[in-house]
């Protein structure tokens, strides 16, 4: 078993070196002939398009503006999504609050990826006092409740809740911002424990001892041998992470902690629909099937990449 | 993997097939369930939640309560003391005397009298604050002495004329203190007696006066009251009566919708219409305590809008360019009261007036007053100072909802807000946290600050006498807003101490008239009590009897009953 | 590994050390539990006051820490506020076994712990044992037959379900399983009684029986476990398809072997690190409950003191928390990793 393991991945090695300058090619290649990661990639550009392109029709005033004689408005002409409880127009709302909520989803996975693959790593890798300390300082993260660290900074919050912050090109109260930040940085701590148990098993196998015996770097060891033989967890959890920061935002708002209102989100929009799931339905449907999309075409793209990435794909 | 799939068949249709089999127990019984949207962790007075007190009145009853048209009656009393019957005596030094007499045979639900000394004993526990640790109100300050004159009858004495003598800081005798003495003995406090946990509850610790005894608290799902043997009211229709706790509000409508509770009640405006929907349901509403308004910071204000704060004819601006009835139609519901003082009704002077919906005046007053925008940004500057209102309320959606109407009122007349909705910890919290209210850190905030529904007393000083702003020499002031009239004060005082009705009215008027004429105090919204009744459980007749205090909304439960077959 | 494990135990000493005085320190920012007092005209300055020195929250925080770690039981406190101590402590303190008594429930936290823990682990691990066996099966039939119907539907169902907040899911089995049900057996005139509780662990009006309780965990469990399913069962197909497609497998293929055993003895063991990682990082938070789906049908566990532990502060019951997840993330941590080496003995700590 081992011995097979070893012979492919030194011929794959240098398989790799010979075709170098078209990797790239490759990969485009190998994903574009997956057909769902490209509807994938399509339905993701089109949500993008609509809280991106969707803001040029609206402005964000509108999307807070109250007209308390219309609330509870179902989908019509003039209201193509209908309206929630202040008579608020559920469209602009999916547009302005997709953008946060994109946001929250996009730089919690990439946090989480970065950190999160990095930590485990060379926590895997290197191993002992470096595993030791990185390995606390993760169960420690996970020990303090998220809740208790959105609470402390709330005070400090209100001290500068007049202070925005210009995220592409969009005014944010800090206090998003904050909550943005916390979502992504408690969002990478299983991540580098997967990986980290991933590389404690790898780095023990005979390829890589082989490696080491022809005098290939650390560095090289982990990324050619060690990473790419990772990929899938990290795929995995970065798909499941952004719907699960979005959600996450949902959560929160549920319990108070949210992104508050008038600042829309998907999950925020959502969350205002709670008490009545069964009489207004369009006010959850919109974001909720928004938030669906999302996360079902970014695992699609997940698959994709993957399956392009692979090392050990052959076609 | 076909043997996995197999197991979770079998396993599935285990679990379906043993729920199947049973099947609600018959019952005998008649008993009511009461959905219940908070638990609290003890029992009144150890547990100062609202929703403490209301059991009560399933369990201990008081001296006497208020009916559903706010009418006094009695219940332990023979009758409710007044200066007509002689029971209530200014003495020579003009203070008030008070005489309290005990209907003959009352029983404790053990079976034991009660007598005065039971009245006695709460008396001293009250005035030493280490018998435990309950709100104890104004009591100490304003009784004297507590004199037994037999076992059913007594008297208070207070140290001040005392015309609340009904509503606040009377004798309380619904504790009793055959059960409650010994934990005093044992600890020097009260706080570990058994009469007030769910386990003394299971053990039969908690005996009381009241049409039902609290017979069983299942912690976080339920607590049971049984029928009283000893009560000698009304004998209560109902044999049981179960509060059942539902935290979430839509579960609350779901779990009447599918029988699992016969009533819900304190539900808000937004649900009417959910339960009316519901077959069988009725609904009604009864005039309510609770309500909202604007509170404005123009005396404690050191924010950059301190002067335009300070400006009535800011603050007339502020409440003008806001559509309250609309806001109140809207938000809370058709026929919503909004009030025009924070004093209860009964004083209001017949001709006191509210500030109109009227933008153009308002954008007048503030163009008057030097605010005008001058840089075109659509919001109001002076000396370059933009109108910008730091607007503050806490996280309860309703009053986030107010603060997101009122922020589009305000633009439209050029006046600029941030919003800050904030935990109510944080909000209310004491000049040496950091309360935003405490240290004046707020323009314009939107809260609740129960006045009460019987006294026009308001306590001046403290609340919103000119000595009450919190500041680092004497942080226990609760005047955060800065509200500052010598003329209020001195007429709150002398409402507070005058005993004779008219009189009293006279003067509370002249002091409404003087509070609203500060301009800081903008009543939202008065919201009803809603209940929603199955009518297949109960007689929706009967049940119109409640109270319509914060705390009483229970007090006729012994006259529900079933429909008739 | 005896050594390894011994050293373990070592480095959680300071890290629980750490992680308490952060919390507890944190824990304040919740804000004064009895601020809301303020609002009240029936509680004066001095209620509150007293009610707050009978929590020793007057106290400056390291004393209070102190208190919470040690106890005070050798020093009298001023309960009558005359500037002079005359009741004694009574706080034994942590090490001593005692978690100190919960404000927002006014009673100590260890009766609040025992009241909520038996409810919270019916409720949980009915959940993850469902969630556990249902996402092996639906992760590993999607990984053999990658691409197939079933795989898609999985996929699919699993991504909409993990997309969405757990209350809706709850709210949404409620409304269909619950309520529309019993309109829709009244308006036939079937059988109610097939129709799934709305709220609660009992029926108020039933016999507490266990088949009541079994009633009353479906929905709650079904809203829980089918967002977990989701989730744990895309780990699952993943790291199947990554053993699938390795070459060992291929080569025991091209040997011969039955598949049903290639599937089961060699892919699942090594398809098990991140999965063994995932568990140990789930396990110590089930100890907690679950807030939203406890709120939502009133579930009396752990979740509802959670939340009632962090706002207003509630720094012995939030404590209290913190030290069990604490603990169960070490603990848990550790066994994970020495379940690694167990599935690869080639795995070494050193």
């Amino acid at each position: 078993m081992a011995n097979a393991t070893t012979a492919s991945n030194v011929v794959k090695l240098d398989g790799r070196r010979e075709k170098a300058e078209s990797l790239l090619k490759i990969t485009v290649r190998r994903f574009l002939r997956h057909r769902m990661a490209v509807i994938g990639l399509v339905t993701l550009s089109l949500i993008i398009l609509f809280v991106s392109v969707g803001a040029l029709f609206f402005t964000e005033q509108q999307a807070n503006s109250t007209t308390l004689t219309a609330k509870y408005t179902p989908p019509g002409a003039e209201y193509p999504l209908g309206t929630d409880r202040l008579g608020r127009d559920i469209l602009a709302r999916s547009i302005y609050g997709g953008q946060i909520s994109l946001m929250i989803g996009i730089t919690a996975v990439a946090i989480s990826i970065t950190i999160g693959t990095a930590v485990g790593l060379v926590s895997g890798y290197f191993g002992g006092w470096i595993d030791s300390i990185l390995m606390r300082f993760v169960e420690a993260m996970l020990a303090i409740p998220t809740l208790i660290l959105l609470i402390v900074i709330q005070p400090a919050m209100i001290q500068n809740a007049t202070t925005r912050i210009n995220i592409l090109g969009r005014e944010l109260s800090v206090t998003v911002v904050a909550i943005v930040v916390i979502i992504g940085i408690t969002s990478w701590l299983g991540l580098s424990r997967i990986v980290r148990s991933m590389v404690l098993s790898l780095k023990e196998q005979e390829f890589v001892a082989a490696a080491r015996m022809v005098g290939a770097s650390d560095t090289r060891i982990i990324f050619t041998h060690i990473l790419p033989n990772c990929i899938a967890p990290i795929v995995v959890s970065a798909t499941l992470g952004v719907g699960s920061a979005i959600v996450t935002e949902t959560a929160l708002g549920f319990l108070g902690f949210g992104v508050q209102e008038p600042t829309a989100t998907w999950g925020n929009i959502l969350s205002g629909a709670r008490q009545f799931v069964d009489d207004y339905p369009w006010i959850w449907l919109a974001p909720g099937v928004l938030i669906t999309l999302t996360v079902l075409s970014i695992n699609f793209i997940g698959d994709g990449l993957r399956d392009a990435l692979d090392p050990r794909s052959r076609q | 993997m076909k043997r996995m799939s197999r197991f979770i068949l079998v396993a599935l249709v285990a679990v379906l097939a043993l729920s199947m089999g049973i099947s609600a127990a018959a019952q005998d019984e008649n008993i009511l369930v009461i959905g219940w949207e908070q638990e609290p962790p003890l029992l009144t007075p150890r547990s100062d939640l609202a929703f403490g007190a209301q059991l009560q009145n399933f369990y201990a009853r008081g001296l006497w309560d208020w009916d559903v048209n706010r009418e006094i009656f009695p219940i332990m009393v023979e009758e409710i003391p007044s200066p007509e019957n002689g029971m209530v005596e200014t003495l020579e030094n003009g203070n008030t005397k008070v005489t309290y007499k005990l209907r003959e045979g009352l029983l404790w639900s053990d079976g034991e009298a009660i007598t005065s000394a039971d009245c006695a004993f709460w008396h001293e526990l009250t005035m030493d604050p280490t018998t435990g640790t309950f709100q104890r109100g104004s009591y100490v300050d304003v009784v004297e002495s507590f004199e037994v004159i037999d076992d059913l009858s007594f008297s208070i004495t207070y140290n001040v004329p005392f015309p609340d003598y009904t509503s606040q800081s009377t004798a309380t005798c619904s504790y009793p203190e055959h059960v409650l003495r010994p934990a005093l003995e044992a600890d020097g406090t009260i706080d570990n007696s058994p009469y007030f946990t769910p386990d003394g509850v299971n053990a039969g610790a908690t005996v009381g006066y009241g049409p039902y005894v609290i017979s069983e608290w299942i912690v976080g799902d339920s607590i049971r009251f049984e029928a009283n043997p000893n009560w000698d009211g009304q004998a209560p229709a109902f044999d049981v009566v179960i509060t059942r706790f539902i935290l979430d509000t839509a579960q609350m409508q779901n779990a009447l919708s599918a029988g699992e509770i016969d009533v819900a009640f304190n539900f808000s405006n937004d649900f009417v219409e959910g339960y009316q929907a519901i077959d069988g349901v009725e609904v009604f509403g009864t005039p309510g305590v609770f309500g909202d308004a604007l509170w404005m910071n123009y005396g404690n204000n050191t924010g950059p809008i301190a002067d335009a704060m300070a400006d009535k004819n800011v603050r007339i601006a502020l409440v003008a360019s806001i559509d309250r009835p609309t806001l109140a139609e809207q938000l809370v519901g058709p026929g919503t009261i909004i009030p025009k003082a924070w004093h209860p009704e009964t004083y209001w002077p017949e001709d006191l007036g509210m500030i109109e919906y009227d933008p153009e005046m308002a954008a007048q007053l503030l163009d008057e007053a030097g605010w005008v925008d001058a840089d075109g940004d659509g919001i109001r500057e002076k000396d370059g100072v933009p109108l910008v209102i730091s607007f503050f309320t806490t996280d309860a959606q309703l009053r986030g909802d107010f603060q997101i109407a009122i922020q589009e009122y305000w633009s439209a007349v050029g006046i600029g807000a941030t919003l800050q909705p904030v935990p109510a910890a944080i909000l209310f919290g004491s000049y040496l946290e950091n309360g935003i209210l405490s240290t004046g850190a707020f323009d314009v905030a939107i809260f609740a600050l129960s006045a009460s529904a019987l006294s026009p007393y308001a306590d001046a000083p403290e609340w919103f006498g000119c000595d009450g702003v919190p500041t680092a020499e004497d942080p226990n002031g609760s005047n955060g807003w800065g509200s500052c009239s010598p003329e209020y004060d001195a007429l709150d005082l002398e409402v507070g101490r005058t005993v004779d009705p008219a009189a009293r009215l006279e003067l509370a008027q002249e002091a409404i008239r003087e509070f609203v004429d500060e301009q800081f105090w903008h009543g939202l919204y008065l919201r009803q009590t809603w209940y929603a009744i199955n009518t297949s459980a109960v007689d929706p007749a009967t049940a119109r009897d409640v109270g319509t205090l914060s705390s009483n909304y229970f007090n006729k439960i012994e006259f529900w009953a079933p429909p008739a077959a | 590994m005896t050594k390894y494990i011994v050293q373990r135990v070592l480095q959680a000493i300071p890290l629980l050390i750490i992680v308490t005085i952060v919390v507890f320190t944190l824990s304040f920012a919740g804000g004064n539990p009895f601020a809301y007092l303020a609002q009240d005209p029936r509680a004066t300055e001095q209620d509150r006051h007293l009610l707050n020195e009978k929590f020793g929250l007057n106290d400056p925080i390291p004393q209070q820490f102190v208190t919470w770690l040690i106890g005070d039981d050798w020093r009298m406190r001023d309960l009558d506020m005359d500037g002079e101590g005359e009741t004694p402590g009574e706080r034994l303190g942590i090490l001593r076994g005692d978690f100190g008594q919960s404000i927002s429930y006014r009673k100590p936290v260890a009766t609040v712990f025992a009241e909520r823990m038996p409810n919270t682990l019916i409720l949980m691990v009915t959940q993850y044992v469902v969630t556990i066996v249902f996402a092996l099966g639906i992760g590993i039939l999607a990984a053999i037959k990658q691409y197939s119907w079933f795989d898609n539907i999985a996929t699919g169902a699993s991504f909409i379900l993990f997309s969405m907040p757990v209350f809706l899911v709850a709210l949404l089995l409620v409304q269909v399983f619950a309520v529309q049900c019993r309109e829709l057996m009244k308006a036939i005139g079937g059988d109610v009684g097939i129709c799934l509780p709305v709220q609660g662990m009992y029926d108020v009006r039933g016999d507490r029986s266990f088949g009541d309780l079994l009633r009353h965990l479906i929905l709650p469990v079904a809203s829980l476990a089918a967002i977990s399913i989701a989730g744990y069962s895309r780990y699952i197909r993943s790291t199947m398809l990554e053993v699938i497609n390795s070459d060992y497998i291929r080569t025991a293929r091209s040997k011969g072997l039955p598949e049903r055993r290639i599937t089961f003895l060699h892919a699942l063991k090594n398809a098990s690190l991140p999965l063994v990682t995932i568990i140990a990082l789930d396990i110590p938070f089930l100890f907690g409950g679950a807030v939203i789906t406890e709120t939502v049908f009133s579930w009396p566990g752990m979740g509802l003191a959670f939340i009632n532990a962090v706002r207003p502060a509630d720094p012995p019951l939030l404590m209290a928390f913190t030290v069990m997840t604490a603990v169960g993330v070490v603990l848990f941590q550790l066994i994970a990793d020495v379940i690694y080496s167990w599935i690869d003995p080639r795995i070494r700590y050193n």
